[in-house]
């Protein structure tokens, strides 16, 4: 039996009270890379998001539309290098719980506004040439098993098609490469989607994105912009990307602030639970305390022991937790999404679980760590 | 050779506002290799002179010597290591630690050691078997008697090879026959093995094994040492 041993076996002194303690620690961590998860993915849509193109909407709301004219406006302002248009359709392939989440686009366009999405000139021409023709990231392709060449049905979850049903067909016509998997949108064409629209005809977008010559006038080309439709019955909101990002979080509130407000309770609640369990501990062993002591340990000893089970009791469920919240993750995005988007699979969860469990660990440690080296040897004995 | 050295010992606690005078300018000197037997009423102070002995309580005045070490001059870590390897504790409850094997309860002062791993299991092992106890290695407190547990507890005291053994009371717990075999080995860590040993007891048959006896009453010794 080393040093370790001895911690350990200590630490398991009353086996169910250190497992139960253990357990709710382990939840705490698997709840932390849960939410953290969350977290991540509404953060890294504004990381991603690109200050050199502004993105142009209605001022009253995102889901409201814009008349296809205002492109044709947009693009004489002055500093706005490359316009396009897009419209939100929400698909889904064979199943509505089966997104595949997919834009009307302007096919001559939008890879110029976009060029983070790599398309072959071939993939793109033939884009350009199909009225019905789909292009769809590879990734997502391969996911559903599509080939260039195959008619695809989507089911949109707002438009109706002309014969009043939700399915839509499209031919995959290519394939691109996005940057990062918030490129994962598959692609329509606007001119099909607004013609096959049971209500549709009248041109009708939803966002224009207008790549700017210089990034240092993106305020003021987006004012000037907006002062093109202001007495209009459809006024715009422009801004940049990261800026559109940032209002839309804004929008359904600081996601950030609440996860953080979550795992805190949780783990506030752990911190009283686990010092409880420390304190109870130390109580009954401060008759053994004297003990080692009067066989030699010194209090720094001591003290480094007790602390160390409080360290092995966190770390140990934190590894436990982590790796078992990134399993549950997985699971979830796959069952839910498909492939496991690689920022959920972050690093940064894993540092700021261990950096968790070390302060954790020290916090709950540490006043059981400085009573027990401090105890009288006399006084420890006399305990009991 | 004295080993023990106690010079004008005095110790008082405080009680609130009382000040309470345990032991009063105790001289002594113990020979190494003795055994004494230290005796008297209960509150007389058996157990304080014991611990300032030990080295586990300072004198409140005077000064106490063992072996090459004036014990008031040490550090608290310094005091901690030089219990560790000069000091023996025999309990008169055990005091083992209820979650360890006998095997580890006695290995446990030589973590205290630089000893490899395989060095300490092997020297913890020998002071089992010296106790009698090599087949109840794996067994812990809870499964075992009284006086195994005693018997463990001595083993433990022994396995660093210290210099003196200090013993409170060491069979107040046990029957007459458990008591008689832990008295024996006492006598045989005494005689074969050198072991300077120092025992509390109230057990007047107890202290027929030691060499010597020593009385406190009130906090002062009452009677001379006697040859046993």
């Amino acid at each position: 039996m080393g040093s370790l041993g001895f911690i350990w076996k200590s630490l398991f002194r009353r086996k169910v009270r250190a497992i139960l303690t253990m357990a709710s620690l382990v939840t705490a961590f698997l709840l932390l890379v849960l939410l953290r998860s969350v977290g991540v993915v509404f953060e890294a849509g504004e990381d991603f998001a690109n200050v050199h193109r502004l993105s142009v909407s209605s001022k009253f709301s995102v889901i409201d539309s814009l008349p296809k004219s205002h492109v044709r406006k947009v693009e004489q302002v002055e500093g706005g290098k490359t316009v396009t248009h897009m419209n939100w359709f929400g698909g889904a392939y064979q199943d509505p719980y089966n997104m595949v989440m997919t834009f009307a686009v302007d096919p001559s366009s939008y890879f110029d506004v976009y060029p983070e999405n790599e398309i072959s000139a071939e993939h793109h021409e033939a884009f350009n040439a199909s009225k019905t023709g789909m292009v769809a990231p590879r990734r997502i392709a391969e996911r559903y098993g599509w080939q260039v060449g195959d008619r695809v049905p989507l089911l949109s979850t707002i438009f109706q098609y002309q014969d009043s049903s939700m399915g839509w067909q499209f031919d995959l016509v290519g394939l691109f490469d996005p940057e990062n998997e918030f490129g994962d949108v598959v692609l329509i064409r606007h001119d099909y989607f607004d013609e096959g629209w049971i209500h549709g005809g009248d041109e009708a977008i939803g966002r224009i994105g207008v790549v700017l010559e210089d990034p240092d006038r993106a305020r003021e080309i987006a004012k000037e912009i907006d002062s093109l439709f202001e007495n209009t019955s459809d006024p715009t909101r422009t801004a940049t990307e990261a800026e559109f990002a940032r209002q839309w979080l804004a929008q359904i509130g600081n996601i950030s602030l609440m996860v953080n407000g979550v795992l805190g309770a949780v783990f506030f609640t752990m911190l009283l639970l686990a010092g409880n369990t420390m304190m109870q501990g130390l109580r009954e062993r401060t008759p053994e305390f004297g003990v080692v002591k009067t066989l030699g340990f010194t209090n720094a000893r001591l003290f480094a022991y007790v602390l160390g089970e409080s360290l092995l009791l966190v770390t140990m469920s934190a590894v436990v937790g982590v790796a078992l919240g990134t399993q549950v993750v997985g699971f979830l995005v796959i069952a839910l999404v498909g492939d496991m988007p690689p920022m959920l699979q972050s690093w940064g969860t894993v540092l700021l679980a261990g950096v968790v469990a070390v302060g954790f660990s020290v916090l709950v440690g540490l006043f059981p760590s400085i009573t027990a080296a401090r105890l009288q040897i006399v006084d420890a004995l006399r305990a009991r | 050779m004295e080993i023990v050295s106690l010079n004008d010992v005095s110790k008082t606690y405080t009680k609130g506002n009382q000040r309470v005078e345990v032991l009063r300018r105790i001289c002594l000197d113990i020979e190494q290799g003795d055994f004494i037997a230290l005796m008297g009423p209960s509150g007389s102070g058996k157990t304080t002179l014991l611990n300032l002995i030990g080295g586990l309580d300072m004198p409140t005045s005077g000064t106490v010597q063992v072996g090459a070490s004036r014990l008031e001059s040490l550090s608290s870590s310094g005091l901690a290591r030089w219990r560790a390897q000069n000091i023996g504790f025999v309990f008169q409850f055990y005091n083992l630690l209820p979650m360890l094997t006998a095997q580890h309860n006695v290995e446990l002062p030589l973590l205290l050691t630089s000893l490899p791993s395989k060095q300490r299991k092997q020297n913890a092992a020998t002071a089992l078997d010296l106790v009698g106890l090599g087949d109840r290695a794996k067994h812990k407190p809870s499964e075992l008697s009284g006086g195994q547990q005693q018997r463990v507890a001595i083993a433990r005291a022994v396995v660093a090879d210290p210099m003196i053994l200090v013993c409170d009371e060491p069979t107040g717990d046990l029957d007459r026959q458990s008591a008689e075999e832990i008295l024996g080995l006492l006598e045989i860590l005494n005689h074969r093995h050198g072991k300077t040993i120092v025992m509390v007891t109230h057990d007047p048959k107890a202290a027929e094994h030691a060499r010597h006896t020593l009385v406190l009453d009130k906090g002062e010794l009452v009677q001379p040492a006697a040859q046993a």
